[in-house]
């Protein structure tokens, strides 16, 4: 039965193959991105009032947010950009959800293979893309052992499952409302800075610097790039595993629950 | 070009009247989009009160930065949102339904929609510019009258993104889809525009200088404005710089046309 | 009103090659193969005509229209319409045409009808005075009042069509083209649309039409241009096509018992009988010496039918018998 699962993530990462040079031209973007963070962090760290920051206490400097930006850009492309809703919104807009709720698979696990695949896609072609880039100009760190390299590919594959997950509750809304750009475009905002992407989440001042870190975004880039880094210890896995637990709970509920509306609305 | 104006201003009237229509999703999408866009800001601020300044621009003036820079791309958006979306014309072939009108097809892509769905993104942008300004001037760091100039930087600004669009725009017609090519070209020159341009490597700096000229949209304006060291002509030349850069996306544009007259879609 | 002398266009179609290197060497090799979409051809169409433009797909029929309202350029010969020249003076030929693409909307999607046809008068110049008397006249000829505050978007396709034929003549432009006017449209709104097309073009408008519906080219014109491969292959009146190609209507009749011997002498000379069967047969004619109905009330005098079923030749029919 799980082989299903993992056809549907082949066929998936198969099928966008196709665009992989308008990808190409993408990650250059993205690349540009990268070294504006970068730039900003060294701006920011030449400041006289650097010393002053605290930040080096906690293990940071200029060189050390080099490194966190770029293994960050790299990592976002399997932990953070999947489709929106995990394109749910469409099948419902189209209606094909009926018959895709009718398949004798389950829902959610369905749905996120298909994700994966292409997140798989992502990992070759924009990942490794991107680290070279990085590693031919202004240069990619080594994780800080061998534990945190390993450690580093369990947070990723947390931080990407977790995302599939809070994906999918943002498509499945769509079994409520019909308008669901609104709750993606709210998320995603909020969870681009949550995840810290281009800052650390500790450095946020007071209450949300705290909280932030226990937040699933954290997940999704801040714990995979630290742990490389070394900057964090493998025990922070956990607090992404138990989002994972508790966002999967959550999934299959509104799934039940979204199947059971659409049975009585009507497509 | 005054019948285009008449008719555009009609379109813009009519959109916004359809769009108050469905009024309370326009205001959640307006103040929503605005709300997230400025959390986003705020947060960054926050790291940036911390070292207290970048690169000798302290907070307020990189608010200025990114409220002149959003408002201005924000503003494109909503005013020439078909050009940034011109691919879908040629995938669909529509760009012959607009052939055969007498205006340029440019034009037309100009008044075929205003995007009042988006406006929420200049809006908070611009309260950004205002708050940041308005703290600027009690401070002293900017003169009531400098402050005057910056709608005219806003101005110039959303000129040079739709050049930079419409520029984007002909690559299509040689390529078909432009959405990738405009993370390049747009997406990240506008958030570079957001930061002071001289945090960044030389090379990247020059090629928002001359290419992709985001430095006209607010960071060049604002060395003079701010009294960073600019003298007062820079504002004239980056005036003049915007114009000259549209003459030649402009020719770019009618070749690229001039290119699909002769292959077709 | 439209003279095409000459006219030809070729298409360059580049040799795809797969992969990296496929695609570097395309950027710098010209390999690939020159394609005639349309084969110099010559065609004048004087004002008040109302012509049918047709040929299987492929045959270069769009590419012509494409280069009659100015967008594509022809490589070779010469093009006029409403006395300019589409591929110097495309503001100017703009300007005194009309055009409907079947499928595609020229309005704005988001507004009202009434906003469109706003805008558009100002894009064309069109006096207030002189746009709400032909708004109005219009409107009325095809019932256009129920959806002039209805957005584009939320209109049929028979409603769309409407509208946007009213959008295209609200300019009174002396030359209209249309690409398919009445496809997907039902019988009741294939006829409207039909008698509002007669009604113009009584009224003076030149009209060129593309279209695959014989009944579209029954009712209305009066002059078919046949393009082929790029090539005109015929260009007159379609009952002369007919008659040249001897293309008959077909009748099928099943009768309630056997096909009685006495039909091959039906109208001796005007009809051909075949028996297609036990209680069935096909009966050819020409429409234009017999009418259907005469056909059939001689067939009912010979014995009691249980059905009848009317085919017309299609236009790929015609086509394909035109040159074998």
């Amino acid at each position: 039965m799980s082989l299903v699962y993992f056809t549907v993530a082949r066929k998936s990462y198969a099928g966008n193959l196709q665009y992989r040079w308008a990808h190409m031209a993408n990650n250059v973007g993205s690349f540009v991105f990268g070294l504006l963070y970068i730039s900003f962090w060294v701006a920011l760290f030449r400041q006289p009032s650097a010393a002053e920051t605290g930040l080096s206490e906690l293990g940071y400097s200029a060189q050390v947010m080099r490194g966190y930006i770029a293994v960050a850009q790299v990592t976002l492309w399997v932990t953070f950009f999947a489709s929106p809703g995990l394109l749910i919104g469409r099948l419902i807009r189209t209606g094909e959800i009926s018959m895709e709720l009718a398949r004798p698979v389950d829902f959610f696990l369905y749905t996120i293979a298909k994700e994966a695949g292409r997140l798989y896609y992502g990992l070759v072609h924009r990942s490794l893309p991107m680290l070279l880039m990085f590693a031919l100009t202004v240069g990619f760190p080594r994780p800080a052992s061998v534990v945190c390299a390993l450690g580093y590919a369990a947070a990723v594959l947390i931080g990407a499952y977790n995302t599939l997950c809070m994906n999918y509750l943002v498509g499945a809304t769509g079994f409520w409302t019909k308008d669901i750009t609104w709750a993606h475009r709210l998320l995603y905002s909020a969870a681009y800075s949550l995840a810290g992407t281009m800052i650390p989440v500790e450095i946020y001042p007071s209450a949300l610097g705290r909280i932030a870190q226990y937040l699933p975004f954290a997940a999704q880039c801040y714990y995979p790039v630290e742990i490389y880094l070394g900057l964090r210890s493998l025990p922070y896995l956990l607090i992404g595993l138990a989002w994972g637990a508790a966002l999967t709970v959550v999934c299959r509920k509104v799934t039940a629950l979204g199947r059971r509306r659409l049975e009585v609305q009507g497509g | 070009m005054k019948e285009f104006l008449r008719a555009y201003c009609l379109l813009v009237a009519t959109s916004l009247r359809s769009a108050m229509q469905y009024r309370f999703s326009f205001v959640a999408t307006t103040v929503g989009s605005g709300l997230i866009g400025l959390v986003d800001f705020l947060m960054l601020a926050a790291v940036l009160l911390r070292f207290k300044a970048i690169d000798g621009w302290n907070v307020y003036e990189v608010a200025l930065l990114y409220g002149t820079s959003a408002a201005a791309l924000g503003l494109f958006r909503t005013l020439g949102s078909q050009i940034y979306e011109f691919d879908a014309y040629l995938v669909n072939g529509e760009l012959d339904s607009l052939l055969v009108r007498p205006w340029d097809p440019l034009f037309l892509l100009l008044a075929r929609k205003f995007d009042a769905g988006r406006i929420g993104q200049p809006m908070h942008a611009l309260i950004v510019t205002v708050l940041a300004a308005v703290h600027l001037v009690r401070s002293g760091a900017l003169s009531p009258l400098a402050a005057a100039l910056i709608p005219l930087c806003i101005v110039n600004g959303t000129l040079v993104y739709a050049g930079i669009s419409i520029a984007t725009a002909t690559v299509g017609f040689w390529t078909t889809r432009i959405d990738d090519l405009q993370t390049i070209t747009i997406y990240a020159p506008s958030t570079a525009a957001e930061y002071p341009l001289s945090i960044l490597p030389g090379w990247l700096r020059g090629l928002l200088h001359t290419i992709l000229p985001v430095a006209l949209t607010n960071y060049l304006p604002l060395l003079y404005l701010l009294g960073k060291g600019a003298p007062w002509y820079i504002l004239p030349v980056c005036l003049a710089a915007t114009g000259f850069y549209l003459v030649l996306v402009w020719r770019f544009w009618q070749y690229g046309l001039r290119k699909y007259n002769s292959t077709g879609s | 009103m439209v003279e095409v002398t000459g006219l030809r266009k070729e298409f360059f179609i580049p040799q795809r090659r797969g992969g990296l290197f496929g695609a570097v060497r395309g950027l710098a090799s010209r390999a690939g193969r020159t394609v005639v979409a349309v084969d110099g051809i010559n065609f004048s169409i004087v004002a008040g005509e109302f012509v049918a433009y047709l040929g299987p797909n492929g045959a270069g029929k769009s590419t012509t229209i494409k280069m009659l309202t100015g967008i594509l350029h022809p490589t070779q010969g010469a093009v006029r319409v409403a006395g300019f020249d589409p591929t110097l003076r495309r503001a100017e030929v703009a300007r005194r045409i009309g055009v409907v693409f079947g499928q595609r909307t020229q309005l704005w999607w988001d507004l009202p009808v009434l906003d469109s046809y706003e805008i558009l008068q100002r894009m064309y110049r069109v006096p207030r005075a002189v746009w709400s008397k032909r708004l109005a006249d219009l409107s009325d000829l095809l019932g256009l009042s129920g959806i002039l505050d209805a957005p584009v978007r939320n209109l049929s396709l028979g409603q769309r069509m409407r509208a946007e034929l009213v959008g295209a003549l609200l300019h009174d432009p002396p030359v209209l083209f249309l690409d398919e006017p009445t496809i997907g449209l039902d019988i009741q709104a294939k006829e409207r649309i039909r008698s509002f097309l007669a009604e113009i073009n009584a009224r003076g408008t030149t009209i060129l039409m593309t279209t695959h519906d014989l009944g579209d080219i029954e009712r209305l014109c009066r002059r078919i241009i046949l393009i082929n491969h790029g090539k005109i292959r015929y260009d007159g009146a379609l009952e002369a096509l007919r008659r040249e190609l001897g293309l008959p209507t077909v009748l099928t009749v099943e009768f309630a018992g056997q096909v009685p011997p006495g039909i091959s002498s039906l109208f001796a000379g005007r009809a051909e009988f075949s028996a297609t069967g036990a209680t069935t047969a096909e009966v050819r004619f020409d429409r234009s010496s017999l009418t259907a109905g005469a056909v059939v009330n001689a067939l009912n005098d010979l014995g009691e039918i249980r059905d009848i079923h009317l085919r017309e030749p299609a236009i790929e029919e015609i086509i394909r018998r035109l040159y074998g």
